[in-house]
């Protein structure tokens, strides 16, 4: 079978079809999953262009073990040295482009969740008390508050055309970034994921298209 | 290039006073045309698992969808977070093209799913296997957070591993007090949190994800297998047995699915709704109806700016209930007497299940308002009933697909469905 050309590799070892970020941080790969220390983001910096400002910070990803799922569902066409870039590349992903971004947003009411700047981190989570999220836990009523972390977590997906073999027929696809599944949003309960979605479908049905895009933020 | 779009909808997520990121196109917003690009900005108010999948047509399973992992805390304790398990039904032909066979004889039939994004096929001419199988391997005694999704287009699954008891710790976003089973009724679009010990010391097991006959056809429907390695250099295939189980589409019972943070609904309601779901076998081919509608997209003006320029003039294809007052309880009745049993997912909000069973509601039909499940999908069985309550706290056009399975139904190229209006913003 041959391979599909959606995933050329670059000579820095990125794979096109993901954005590559500016001033990419090394992410690290940690066994706990704990509350993003919000200090942190006070020194960010402006990294890269886009449609709002975007500043970089420090993110800790969680463990995060099926981050190899775009792997085995290529394992067919592709050997295993091209998988494991691929791999290191999409696991940090959400880390390279994490950013705090303030977009004005349209129509939307405040929001009517209370907030706490008072993370004295009563307590730390662990694998032995999963029960707890820094001052919050399993008992804060997550309809009424939410952790203010100020984290935004920024994402760029493109939908693509592409091919894929899961069970080893290849048949055509819709990818986001060029993978089936696309990445995986992780954010910190609290954070604000920030996304931007750009269609590179092509016409292979028969919708009528839409005139009126007027809801860009 | 120009008769295409797409829209990203976060399944499950709140969109808490941010209804216009829920990604849904001619419902909150216009698709994204190609070439162009629409962001979207939300904050996490909840925590737990979920997925992201394109809205638009049926998209979503020719691959446009993936993980969406919130992390906070959690109900029980484990070691290692493996993250989202999809569990997905798999064609050889585009989703358009299983479309049109849907509006022609009804859903097809699927030829194989995959555990993982990935499974083995064997062609029904040549009876040549290929692919491989999902491999996991556990060390003994450790504790695995596994995030299990059905990203299905129309497959009921039941997830078991065999020799290993699950923990479940949360239902879609909403955590529950921990319950042990040895397989788990998973829907399309639902989420079951689970834990799973490596209680055994060695050997291979065989992880199954069974597509359900009582509601979804499959070809493959015993080799929907994985494997559970305590030795990663292992190549054998498990010799183990199946945990004994019953083909079923209903819902994990009711009694199971206590939400850990207590929230009672209340039993007095404000408003009732009562929607028939049923199959509609017409010219155009086969809908899905709810409440005697199909509902119809409108790609180049979404609810949410009708709403937002005041324009209450629905049709009856928009099928909107408005529900006008804030902070009201609201049950809907949803019945079929169809003999296949169907999910019900709503946008915005988690619901409170009160009731679901066979037959037909009556006003003497208990309902559960005290430790209710709390989620955003859940199963209208077969020939029957489900209640469900809402809480009317978020303003916008929320949208209460009938089912993802829908999408693989309808011509329209949208789930038919029933937008409705919480209008109190």
């Amino acid at each position: 079978m041959p391979p599909i050309s959606l995933f050329p590799i670059r000579k820095d070892g990125s794979v096109r079809g993901i954005r590559r970020p500016v001033n990419a941080k090394q992410a690290v790969r940690r066994s706990e999953m704990e509350p993003v220390d919000t200090s942190l983001l006070k020194s960010g910096t402006r990294t890269h262009k886009s449609p709002c400002p975007v500043y970089s910070l420090h993110h800790h990803p969680p463990d995060h073990r099926y981050s190899s799922f775009p792997v085995s569902f290529f394992t067919s066409l592709f050997h295993f040295n091209f998988c494991s870039c691929f791999l290191r590349a999409q696991m940090h992903f959400p880390s390279l482009l994490a950013g705090l971004i303030a977009c004005p947003t349209v129509f939307a009411a405040p929001k009517p969740v209370s907030h706490s700047n008072n993370l004295s981190k009563r307590c730390t989570n662990s694998a032995s008390d999963r029960s707890c999220w820094g001052d919050y836990d399993t008992s804060t009523n997550y309809y009424t508050t939410v952790p203010d972390t100020g984290v935004t977590r920024e994402y760029w997906f493109d939908v693509q055309n592409g091919t894929a073999s899961p069970d080893g027929i290849e048949r055509i696809v819709l990818t986001v970034n060029g993978t089936v599944p696309g990445p995986t949003i992780i954010a910190d309960w609290g954070d604000t994921v920030g996304k931007s979605t750009y269609s590179n479908v092509r016409a292979d049905a028969n919708f009528s298209s839409c005139s009126r895009i007027q809801l860009h933020v | 290039m120009s008769n295409n779009g797409t829209g990203i909808h976060f399944h499950g997520v709140r969109q808490n006073y941010t209804n216009q990121m829920d990604g849904v196109p001619s419902i909150t917003q216009c698709p994204i045309a190609p070439g162009d690009s629409f962001t979207y900005t939300w904050r996490a108010t909840q925590y737990g698992s979920s997925w992201y999948h394109s809205h638009f047509s049926v998209q979503a399973w020719d691959g446009v969808f993936g993980g969406i992992i919130i992390n906070g805390p959690a109900t029980a304790d484990y070691d290692e977070d493996l993250g989202n398990l999809f569990l997905n039904d798999w064609s050889h032909e585009t989703a358009d093209v299983l479309t049109l066979q849907a509006a022609a004889s009804g859903p097809p039939t699927m030829p194989n799913c995959l555990i993982n994004g990935t499974n083995v096929y064997t062609d029904t001419t040549t009876e040549v296997e290929t692919g491989s199988r999902f491999e996991q391997t556990f060390v003994a005694g450790t504790k695995y957070r596994i995030r299990l999704v059905n990203g299905a287009a129309d497959t009921h699954f039941r997830f078991t591993i065999d020799n290993h008891t699950m923990e479940v710790i949360a239902t879609d976003f909403v955590p529950i007090v921990p319950y042990n089973a040895t397989d788990i009724s998973i829907g399309m679009g639902q989420r079951y949190d689970i834990i799973v010990t490596a209680s055994e010391t060695s050997g291979d097991y065989w992880m199954r994800a069974i597509p359900q006959e009582s509601c979804s056809d499959n070809d493959n429907v015993d080799n929907i297998l994985g494997i559970v390695r305590y030795d990663s250099t292992s190549t054998a295939d498990p010799t183990t047995t199946a945990y004994t189980t019953t083909d079923s589409c209903d819902d994990e019972a009711i009694a199971s699915l206590v939400p850990y943070l207590s929230y009672d609904v209340s039993s007095t309601y404000d408003v009732e709704d009562d929607e028939d779901v049923t199959i509609a076998i017409a010219t155009g081919g086969v809908k899905w109806e709810m409440g005697g509608t199909s509902f119809v997209s409108e790609w180049d003006y979404p609810t949410v700016l009708q709403v937002a320029e005041s324009n209450d003039t629905w049709s009856t294809d928009q099928h909107v209930v408005q529900l006008t007052t804030a902070d009201q309880w609201v049950y809907f009745v949803i019945e079929t007497t169809f003999a296949q049993a169907h999910p019900i997912h709503l946008h915005g909000h988690d619901f409170w299940v009160l009731a679901s069973g066979t037959g037909t509601y009556s006003t003497s039909t208990t309902l559960t308002t005290t430790d209710s499940p709390r989620r955003d999908v859940a199963m209208l069985p077969a020939s029957g009933f489900l209640v469900i309550a809402m809480y009317t706290d978020n303003p916008g056009v929320s949208f209460p697909c009938e089912g993802l399975r829908n999408g693989a139904n309808e011509q329209t190229g949208m789930a038919d469905a029933l937008p409705y209006r919480v209008a109190h913003c």
